[in-house]
């Protein structure tokens, strides 16, 4: 169905942007804050009425078309500006428009009082127009350019504070790593172009890909595949190129919750899902994004055990759990991973506002050894917090549960058992530090310092609504996709009504069957790794009152002063089980292989860059005779290529 | 031998030379303020690409063939007259502030212009040469026109040096493919070739290509013919480095196309084998070696020798759809680096100083739409959707790969990667640097106009390429007969 | 009598000869003038084969119409070139072109 409304999804964030960009300083900030608000409102709204609209066509036939005009024609491409909404993208829609709409509303809140407070609106519509083009776009190269641009929104928001260097460099350093990535994406699409070139398909759209695919050597289709996925390695932060992401943190808060745990770096795990047509055709990339999905989970969540920082806490946590979704639609679980794609949108976004709201309530501190007892200081925000990290830990009945649960029995049911095990471990790593950070920052005793102590104080309603609204969210999320074997208990038949308003976007595996039995035990095995994790962080951080990480950091010599403890049985266990693993998570994963191999892999790459200019540029003396040397030098190899060959 | 004297062939000629000479007259009786003759310019290139527009589809040859007015001379005849355009609307405050004989800035901009076109008409060895020395003789006096300003005169001495002995190995080339030939008719040139056979085994012919490709490789500034660029950018008053990035480049090659490409089309092997290493050469010098500038203009100046190598990588294949794509990308390169130019110009100072990257620390602050403009030509440079420069690349490389050169394309596109780091930095020193104390002066309204017609040009190739690539093929298409 | 034992190839052994002796100039010379003159060997030596070549070769007359183009040519280049060396003297009291190197990097 062809319905022209669809550009305006997009159009009233580009307006907020130029409105808020261009003229934004001489309105004032009550104007701008209403002028960035309403532009998201409206596509929210549209996004809605577009979704009750698909609602009420047949299943089958759910796809509402807008072509805008013929973008690129030139005889051996034809590429439209066409938008496209489906069952996948109406589901992106709804997070992007929704979560965007709120943390918008928050943002008026926290940025209040800031300089340039018109250029953060701006900035964050230009985000939302290019998110929503990167979603909608019915071909791949529309696509690409709405990828580009949230990478360009992405860089210009984390260095949003320029007068901080670490923002700045920050800034640069998730553009240039988004680029290596980008490189490979483009590598990729060049080569699907002239693949279905060669085959006489002149354009790049899904649906026409998707009809096409089979004329293509699987060969061919393997590499796209796994060139596309070192594109959104890059833009999902995975492993190799997740360097960016904790560096990420230095943006304002809602730029965090926004782009860096939401939206934009899910756009990896959506394109996936979107090209899922290929990727069925090509096994072998998919069995690459499961892996790097379920190691990037693991390794990631044991780096978040030791980071002080709240947000460092919450970006490695993102990491991780980009790591589970990659997993979901690397064992051809499509819908399941775009499933916890949505949860996470919610719990995440959460965590983050909420962080920013404690950090907001501390004037600005954002070390966890620095708080502590903030429960009765800032209550709504501790009961939103707690309702996000049970939901984030996988507690029964809260959305990540559902969502978190169906990737891992997905992963079990096509055999990845070792893929499987990943995130089964991570999901109890998940539990202990995101409970770690509720018990440092909300119990115990406050170690708040004395200046922060006095002005402790609750965000103001304009924050807070949007957090009660994301922890309603995160708590009811995951019943539009509860597993058929929870279903049948009360009698509740079809209750995955997610993957099944998903089915038909997505070509199926080939089908795993599951013994009932199975299914049970893996589910009461994933509960218990979560409550065994929230456990081990009460008991570590609240019984005995112990800090192994801190520990961990400075003490060498701390099997002598072990001996002398006479908390025994609890030093052995510290000793024994967490501070190797804490160690070792502190003091390879994180300060060798992260900081030196991965960081330095990067910044290595720009200092040869570097290097190799400075070298080179010796070359222009500034003699003119040396310059006709090279120009002879020249002559000499051309005319010696064309007489001798 | 008749001759035959159509007018029309060479009618936006006549309307350039026309405009020259009343230029020159009103020059010469005016006083001390020079925009009148601005104006009149302004005038003159305004008629001459409306001329070039209203004989779109035309096709003349003329003045027993040295001439040939088709499409693909009008779409280069456009593409150098808006460069001009832009030029001159950009100096008018420039020269009004200079020196009583600041006039002939617009002189010698125009008759360039009319060597230019000249060039890209010529369908005679004979007249590419006089086209070629019309251009270039009125390029080297005004990269030297602040006399000054040193650095000026500097990098004009140098360019022109480097200049007269490219021209003695093009001239030297000819001869020798006269010597084999007995001809400089292009037309002549091709009949002979295509019937003539184990062409690339005659040693005197291959060497008169070789020089051909030296002489015209300095023209577009490839690597390692390029030393003279920097220092003749960085030297040259900021519009006319603009003007030079764009027309000049354009100009030689269209004359590349022609003569390299198409009539020499059965030397296609060696040359494109020799224009694939040119290209990668050039892509990854330039881009390089413009990694570490502070020098914006001499940023911009790598810049463009990197973008001639993107350009080669569409001649590269010899197809078509390649020739196109490489006159769509000159096209997009015209707008986007004259209105950088354009910019450029307003930062500069009467003394030549103010195109160091630290100028542009905190221009966002006080001039927030020119430098989101900025941002916006830095961008395209870098060959980011939506604009220009991101339709342009995409144009080439998949040229490349259509002919099976992926690796060229891989190799170019990881260049681009590299690019992108000093272009940011010029959008990072204006948005996350704080400024040094900068004289804020408003910005003239012939910079404005430029900068948004350059604007203009950079989005609507960007997000309308079609158009613009239909006309490319059709030019293409009207050159291969 | 004596042009009949003069063939081609003489005049392009002696156009080749004049071709490396302008390089050579303008290779080894500092002193701007004595670089002109090294390129305006280089130009006279194709001169010289175009002439040549349309004695030899050519039954019209193309190749010396170019040759007499081409001496203009030269001739303005010389023009340009000879006011901005004298712009340079005016600037920086000197002609040797190795003292211009401001500009490099």
């Amino acid at each position: 169905m062809e319905l022209n409304i669809v550009r305006y999804i997009l159009i009233f964030p580009l307006l907020g942007f130029l409105v808020n960009g261009l003229v934004g300083k001489r309105l004032g900030n009550k104007a701008v804050g209403w002028i960035a608000n309403s532009a998201v409102f409206i596509s929210f709204a549209l996004v809605v009425y577009i979704f009750i609209q698909l609602l009420s066509m047949a299943p089958g036939s759910r796809l509402i078309t807008d072509t805008v005009y013929t973008w690129i024609n030139s005889g051996s491409l034809t590429i439209d500006f066409k938008l496209m909404i489906d069952p996948l993208t109406i589901v992106m829609l709804l997070v992007v428009t929704g979560v965007g709409f709120l943390i918008h509303i928050y943002s008026i809140g926290y940025m209040h009082g800031d300089r340039s407070y018109s250029r953060f609106f701006a900035y964050l519509n230009l985000f939302m127009f290019s998110m929503l083009l990167l979603v909608l776009s019915s071909n791949i190269v529309l696509m690409f350019v709405g990828w580009e641009g949230v990478g360009l929104c992405s860089y210009l928001l984390i260095g949003f504070w320029y007068e901080k260097d670490s923002a700045a460099n920050a800034g640069k350093k998730a553009f240039i790593t988004n680029r290596v990535g980008d490189y490979g994406f483009l590598l990729g699409l060049f080569l699907l172009a002239s693949a279905f070139a060669s085959k006489g398909i002149l354009t790049l759209d899904f649906t026409t890909m998707a009809a096409h695919i089979s004329l293509i050597s699987p060969q061919i289709l393997t590499i796209v595949g796994i060139l596309l996925f070192v594109g959104a390695t890059g833009k999902s932060a995975q492993l190799p190129l997740y360097v960016w992401l904790p560096d990420a943190m230095e943006g304002p808060t809602p730029v965090s919750a926004l782009i860096h745990a939401a939206t934009m770096v899910t756009a990896g795990v959506y394109m996936i899902a979107r090209m899922n047509f290929l990727y069925v055709l090509a096994p072998e990339a998919l069995e690459v994004v499961a892996i790097v999905g379920g190691l990037t989970a693991l390794y990631a969540a044991t780096i978040g055990l030791v980071q002080n920082d709240i947000k460092r806490v919450l970006a490695y946590s993102t990491i991780s759990q980009l790591g589970y979704m990659f997993v979901g639609v690397g064992v051809g679980a499509f819908s399941a991973g775009i499933f916890h794609l949505m949860t996470h949108a919610f719990f995440k976004a959460l965590l983050f506002l909420g962080a920013g709201s404690v950090i907001h309530a501390l004037s600005g501190e954002q070390d966890m050894r620095k708080m502590g007892g903030l429960k009765n200081k800032i209550p709504v925000t501790h009961a939103v917090f707690l309702a996000a990290a049970l939901a984030i830990s996988g507690i029964p009945g809260l959305s990540g549960f559902f969502s978190k649960d169906s990737i891992l029995a997905a992963a079990y049911a096509s055999g990845h058992t070792v893929i499987w095990l990943l995130g089964f471990i991570t999901a109890l790593l998940t539990a202990f530090y995101i409970f770690r950070l509720i018990y440092m920052t909300f119990y115990g005793e406050s170690r708040l310092d004395k200046h922060a102590a006095e002005h402790v104080h609750e965000s103001p309603k304009v924050m807070t609504v949007p957090l009660i609204i994301l922890a309603v969210l995160s708590v009811i999320g995951g019943y539009i996709g509860v597993p058929q074997l929870l279903g049948n208990l009360v009698g509740w038949h079809n209750s995955d009504i997610f993957v099944n308003f998903l089915a038909p976007v997505f070509r199926t595996m080939p089908k795993h069957e599951m013994p009932v039995s199975t299914e049970s035990w893996l589910m009461i095995g994933s509960i218990a790794m979560a409550i065994l994790g929230v456990f081990f962080a009460w008991y570590v951080y609240i019984k005995s009152k112990m800090r192994p990480a801190e520990h961990a950091a400075e003490s060498l010599p701390g099997v002598y002063r072990l001996l002398l403890n006479k908390y025994y049985v609890d030093e052995v266990y510290n000793a024994i089980i967490i501070k190797p693993l804490l160690w070792m998570s502190e003091n390879f994963l994180w300060k060798i292989f992260d900081v030196r191999v991965v960081d330095g892999t990067v910044n290595g790459s720009a200092q040869v860059t570097q290097w190799a200019s400075t070298k080179l540029r010796k070359i222009q003396t500034g003699d003119f005779q040396v310059y006709v040397m090279l120009f002879l030098i020249g002559v000499i190899s051309v005319l010696a290529y064309f007489v001798l060959r | 031998m008749h001759f035959d004297l159509n007018y029309s062939a060479i009618l936006p000629q006549i309307i350039i030379g026309v405009t020259l000479f009343i230029s020159a007259t009103i020059d010469a009786f005016s006083s001390a303020r020079k925009w009148p003759v601005g104006i009149i310019t302004l005038f003159g290139i305004g008629a001459g690409i409306s001329s070039a527009v209203y004989l779109w589809g035309s096709n003349i040859v003329s003045f027993s063939q040295m001439v040939s007015l088709d499409e693909f001379s009008l779409l280069l005849f456009i593409t150098v007259m808006i460069a001009g355009f832009i030029t001159v609307l950009v100096s008018l405050k420039y020269v009004d502030d200079m020196e009583p004989d600041g006039g002939h800035f617009y002189l010698l901009l125009l008759s360039s212009l009319l060597g230019m076109m000249f060039l890209v008409s010529a369908t005679n060895l004979i007249v590419i040469v006089l086209g070629l020395e019309l251009m270039s003789l009125s390029i080297y006096p005004l990269v030297g026109f602040t006399r000054d300003r040193q650095i000026s005169l500097e990098g004009a001495m140098k360019y022109l040096i480097l200049g007269a002995i490219a021209t003695a190995f093009l001239l030297y080339g000819i001869a020798l493919i006269y010597s084999v030939l007995g001809t400089t008719n292009l037309y002549t040139i091709a009949r002979i070739l295509s019937t003539a056979q184990h062409m690339t085994g005659n040693l005197v012919m291959m060497a008169g290509v070789a020089f051909i490709l030296i002489g015209f490789s300095f023209k577009v500034a490839l690597v390692p013919f390029h030393a003279w660029t920097p220092d003749a950018y960085q030297g040259a008053p900021a519009p006319i480095t603009g003007f030079m990035a764009a027309a000049v480049k354009a100009a030689s090659f269209g004359a590349i196309i022609k003569v390299v490409i198409i009539v020499l089309q059965s030397f296609h092997v060696p040359v494109a084998e020799a224009l694939w290493w040119l290209s990668a050469v050039t892509m990854f010098t330039g881009n390089i070696i413009a990694v570490m500038q502070k020098n914006v203009k001499r940023m911009l100046a790598y810049s463009s020798i990197a973008h001639a190598g993107y350009v080669v990588v569409g001649l590269v294949s010899g197809t078509a759809f390649g020739m196109s794509s490489a006159v769509f990308y000159l096209l997009s390169y015209t707008f986007t680096i004259t209105g950088s130019f354009a910019i450029i110009t307003y930062l500069e100072k009467n003394d030549g100083t103010g195109s160091e990257l630290s100028d542009f620390s905190g221009l966002a602050k006080e001039h927030p739409i020119l430098s989101l403009i900025m941002a916006v030509f830095m961008l395209s440079l870098a060959g980011i959707p939506p604009t220009a420069g991101f339709m342009a690349k995409l144009y080439v490389f998949s040229a490349a790969i259509k002919s099976g050169y992926i690796g060229l394309a891989i190799f170019g596109i990881l260049t681009s990667v590299i690019s992108l780091y000093y272009y940011l930095r010029i959008v990072y020193a204006m948005y996350f640097e704080e400024s040094e104390g900068r004289t804020d002066t408003p910005v003239p309204a012939g910079i404005a106009a430029g900068v948004f017609i350059a604007l203009w040009g950079v989005i609507q190739l960007g997000i309308l390429p079609s158009d613009i690539m239909n006309f490319a093929m059709q030019s293409i298409q009207s050159l291969i007969h | 009598m004596l042009l009949s034992t003069i063939t081609l190839s003489d005049y392009l052994v002696l156009s080749g000869l004049l071709f490396s002796i302008g390089v050579f100039g303008v290779l080894t010379r500092k002193n701007a003038i004595a670089v002109l003159m090294g390129i305006e060997l280089m130009l006279n030596a194709a001169n010289i084969n175009l002439v040549a070549f349309s004695k030899f070769i050519d039954t019209g007359l193309n190749g010396q119409i170019f040759a007499l183009f081409s001496i203009v040519i030269a001739a303005a280049e010389v023009a340009v070139a000879l006011a901005i060396v004298i712009s340079i003297y005016k600037t920086t009291r000197t002609i040797d072109l190795d003292k211009e190197d401001t500009l490099k990097g």
